[in-house]
């Protein structure tokens, strides 16, 4: 698992640099050689796609979901451990629903020749597949996070700070 | 109801009109809740969503699925020029009443209402701007979408970009030609910006529909229903008027006054240039049709026969608003 | 149950949930998919639900894949990274030796220059949270080193960030103009000035805050002689050099604003390289971490567009609009109702969510009361910025909390926040009660 979510988050890294690259590319090759990089937009709407999810299962295994602490840390440790679990439920919940969404949405796009225009005409699906590499991973890992909090909770001991 | 734009301009008020005369001819029957600016879904996805749906009813454009649904792309061709009240009969009467278009609506779950069609492209550029086509070779071009790509072919310098930022972009000087409507450059004050507009003798588009969820529809009585279809056909009349006067103010706007712009015109020669440049694109369009099963050279030739009927309606009888 | 009701309803599971702990993405993106499911199954009447399983995955799916999957966007992790990169090229630590020797005499000094190079970075961005995360990360260490209190550190920042879309350009004041039809560099030119007098507000604060407290932000006793001060200043050349190319690229029109955050990374890098302090093959590793930090807050922000979308399905925002159309009300009590409904929305949403889902409504009653649509650009963008900062949904605190990899809680970044959004208070009233503030440089440029 923890070598996965550092393979993911290497291709979130090289997907920065292929961004920066890219952009820099389009504006110099517009100003040496009078034509830009064709298809550039198309290209960085599905690098955005790794560069802004893949990195989400390693920090959820970091649990570095933003929490608001102001009232919580009031509550005796126990219930914290039970809300910890419910949170992990209802993360569930979303990242089922984006899964299976995910998921229709790339077999629908793979299985027909949908493609954005432009030059090279991409087909839509190499974009949605990543996203459900993304969200299941995301997903597997939260899983695990879950498992982890409730055997905490119900055995009253605290659960480990990072996966 | 999702409309991907905003709540200004032509399109909104064909698309308001479209909601206030169905709850008035329903007697509030049937009313629409209208969300503007994509708040349900954006254009990339409404023909899906309205297939599911996720809405009632929407607009769709053909450029953003393209490659799904091609037969509605075809309007959004570079085909032979029509007027744009014509252009929206003809693409509406094909859709209607065509029966393997039926049977591939009924497959994405739509039912056809209304087409929305453009005035033709123009070119609008700030400083010395395009006057013959060998002005093009170092241009700088906003590249919005697939009607500039001839530019990028003529040697021009395609700066590739969001709409959003056409507007700062030729104020900087990025860019200096935009291809855009003549009431859309107003709207968006591009017109100020604007030294020439040059004419490209494009064709009007009509790619863009008002759909409903066929569940929507078939859950509602046939009274209703032929009340809605009415609705749509009027819509285009409506539309159609809003269109051509705004238009005609529009170019009045770019082209008289103070700061006027420079109207040019190409020479025949040129533009039969630009003619042969967009064949590659219906090329496309045809291997996209084939990929869905629909056959692109009768579908055309039937738009084509489609258009010249209406264009000797028009002839004949006069736009619907100037018959007395 | 009426439709508009379980948009409250799930406003208040929302908050609920936030105030137990559930994180942030998980309880907005949980309650959405599970409220519009329920509007879905009920649309009919009875309860459908096989009708409503499809059209939330589609909706949940559109919603957050069109967030991700965005050109403009890229600008943010670019933008990201370049506050990684510049801190190991150099360039923050020079910035921060410059702001140490000239101002740190000055109570909070370093904190006023925070929020002055905020709004410098607001003349190249058009986003604030773009402007959050990169000053965020570039001088919020550099004041928590220096003994700062956390709470002056990282709120200076969060609320300098929210200058990003009142002084241009600015993506917000794009949109505005779209929906409006008004001229977007006539907005460009209003949005300046009140940028600029939110900048002075928020340096009152600081001033006002270190007097009463001085611990807060302790000086160095060190007096460094002028000499000195000058080398150090004129060491800062780099970062100079940064600010001046981007500015210069995009106001002479070779790139456009977005694609000024790939500049900005690649010059920085190439810096980094050219310096010895940066390895090529360390920059893998190094936007690896700072990537660790980028998807958790796409993600909440994916998981707004689904509430947003949910929010437009239920016709709340309809409903919190048109009670205002019906009332026969003073001009100063719509106004007065209208900062309240932004202000109520921009605890949750996002400000380009609020606009698409308000301004069609909004705009026409504030033309049959013969308002100025330039000058109340202004005030929904300062409102939207507002939105920002406030609990329990505020976006560039996020933001900031996540660049700092969670060294401050969210809760203190918050109590920090009050006093400028006091003054922030302040600041609308006044460009509420005097339009040529903001309608001065457009009409004087005509
Ligand atoms: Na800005
Ligand atoms: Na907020």
């Amino acid at each position: 698992m923890k070598r996965i979510e550092h393979a993911l988050d290497t291709m979130a890294a090289v997907s920065i640099v292929l961004l920066c690259i890219l952009i820099t590319a389009n504006i110099v090759a517009r100003e040496v050689i009078m034509t830009g990089v064709p298809d550039i937009i198309v290209m960085v709407q599905e690098l955005m796609v790794p560069a802004i999810l893949f990195p989400l299962a390693a920090a959820t295994a970091a649990r570095g979901h933003i929490a608001i602490d102001v009232i919580a840390n009031f509550f005796p440790a126990p219930l914290k451990r039970w809300i910890a679990v419910f949170a992990a439920l209802i993360g569930m919940v979303i990242a089922t629903v984006l899964l299976m969404a995910g998921w229709m949405e790339f077999w629908k796009t793979f299985n027909s020749n949908a493609h954005y225009g432009g030059e090279f005409m991409w087909p839509k699906w190499p974009g949605r597949a990543l996203f459900v590499v993304a969200i299941a991973i995301f997903e597997l890992r939260l899983l695990h996070v879950l498992w982890v909090d409730l055997r905490a909770a119900i055995t009253g001991q605290p659960a480990p700070e990072t996966l | 109801a999702n409309e991907p734009g905003p709540n200004r301009g032509v399109r909104a008020q064909a698309v308001n009109y479209i909601a206030e005369q169905i709850a008035e001819r329903t007697d509030g029957e049937v009313t629409v809740e209208q969300n503007w600016g994509g708040a349900l879904f954006k254009t990339s996805a409404a023909l899906q969503s309205l297939g599911l749906g996720v809405a009632d009813m929407g607009v769709i454009i053909g450029a953003y699925s393209a490659s799904e649904f091609p037969e509605l792309q075809m309007a959004g061709l570079q085909l032979k020029p029509a007027h744009p009240w014509v252009m929206m009969q003809a693409m509406y009467e094909l859709f209607t009443t065509n029966e393997h278009l039926q049977q591939r609506m009924e497959d994405m779950n739509i039912e056809y209402i209304s087409t929305y069609s453009l005035t033709p492209g123009i070119m609008a550029c700030s400083g010395d701007g395009i006057r013959s086509l060998d002005d093009v070779p170092g241009t700088k071009f906003a590249h919005t979408g697939a009607s500039t790509d001839i530019f990028g072919e003529l040697g021009g310098n395609l700066v590739a970009m969001p709409i959003y930022d056409v507007y700062q972009g030729m104020e900087t000087g990025l860019v200096e030609c935009s291809v855009t409507y003549a009431y859309y450059a107003v709207a968006s004050k591009l017109s100020e910006l604007t030294d020439t507009v040059t004419d490209l003798h494009f064709s009007s588009l009509a790619s863009l529909a008002t759909v409903m969820n066929k569940d929507t529809y078939d859950s509602l009585s046939p009274e209703v229903q032929e009340t809605i279809k009415q609705v749509g056909r009027d819509a285009m009349n409506f539309y159609g008027e809003e269109l051509v006067t705004a238009d005609i103010e529009a170019m009045e706007e770019l082209t008289t006054g103070e700061d006027a712009a420079d109207l040019i015109e190409l020479t025949d020669a040129e533009y039969a240039r630009m003619q042969e440049l967009v064949q590659p694109s219906i090329e496309n369009w045809k291997a996209d049709m084939s990929a869905v099963g629909s056959d692109g050279d009768a579908l055309m030739a039937e738009l084509y026969a489609l258009i010249d009927k209406w264009t000797k309606v028009m002839e004949t009888e006069g736009l619907p608003w100037e018959r007395s | 149950m009426d439709l508009a009701t379980v948009g409250y309803v799930a406003c208040a599971a929302v908050i609920f949930l936030l105030a137990i702990r559930v994180p942030i993405s998980f309880a907005i993106g949980g309650v959405a998919v599970t409220a519009i499911f329920v509007v879905f199954a009920f649309r009919t009447g009875t309860f459908m639900p096989e009708r409503a399983f499809w059209t939330t995955l589609s909706l949940a799916f559109s919603s957050s894949f069109d967030l991700v999957h965005s050109y403009d966007l890229s600008m943010i992790p670019l933008f990201i990274a370049l506050g990684h990169i510049a801190y190991k090229a150099g360039i923050t630590t020079e910035i921060y030796e410059a702001a140490r020797v000239w101002l740190s005499r000055l109570p909070g000094g370093v904190a006023i220059a925070s929020i002055a190079g905020c709004g410098g970075f607001s003349a190249i961005s058009g986003s604030s949270i773009a402007c959050a995360s990169t000053m965020g990360r570039i001088c919020t260490p550099e004041m928590m080193r220096l003994n700062y209190d956390p709470r002056l550190a990282t709120a200076s920042v969060a609320a300098g960030g929210t200058l990003g879309s009142l002084i241009p350009p600015s993506v917000l004041f794009i949109i505005y103009g779209i929906f409006t039809e008004s001229s977007i560099s006539q907005l460009f030119l209003a949005g300046f000035l009140p940028g600029v007098i939110s900048m002075l507000g928020y340096t009152l604060v600081v001033v006002m805050w270190v007097k009463r407290s001085p611990e807060i932000a302790p000086r160095p006793d060190e007096i460094v002689p002028f000499r000195q001060r000058m080398i150090v200043g004129l060491r800062c050349w780099p970062a100079v050099l940064l600010f001046l190319t981007v500015i210069g690229g995009i106001y002479g029109g070779f790139f456009t604003a977005t694609e000024a955050a790939a500049i900005s990374l690649m010059f920085a890098t190439i810096l980094g390289i050219a310096r010895g302090l940066i390895k090529v093959r360390d920059i893998i590793p190094l936007l690896r971490e700072t990537m660790a930090t980028t998807g958790a807050i796409f993600f909440i922000a994916a998981c707004a567009k689904i509430f947003v979308a949910l929010i437009a399905l239920t016709g709340l925002s309809n409903s919190l609009v048109g009670l205002l159309d019906n009332a026969e009300i003073s001009v100063w009590f719509f106004i007065l109702c209208v900062c309240l409904i932004y202000l109520v929305l921009g605890m949750f949403l996002d400000p380009v969510g609020i606009m698409v889902l308000t301004l069609p409504l909004m705009i026409p009653m504030v033309e049959s009361y013969g308002l100025n649509l330039i000058w109340f650009g202004v005030v929904i963008v300062k409102l939207l910025e507002i939105g920002l900062i406030t609990p329990p949904v505020g976006l560039n605190v996020f933001v900031l909390a996540s660049v700092l990899e969670d060294k401050v809680e969210i809760g203190k970044i918050f109590s920090g926040l009050w006093r400028f959004l006091g003054i922030d208070i302040v600041v609308l009233a006044i460009l509420i009660l005097v339009p040529a503030i903001s309608l001065y440089l457009p009409m004087s440029m005509n």
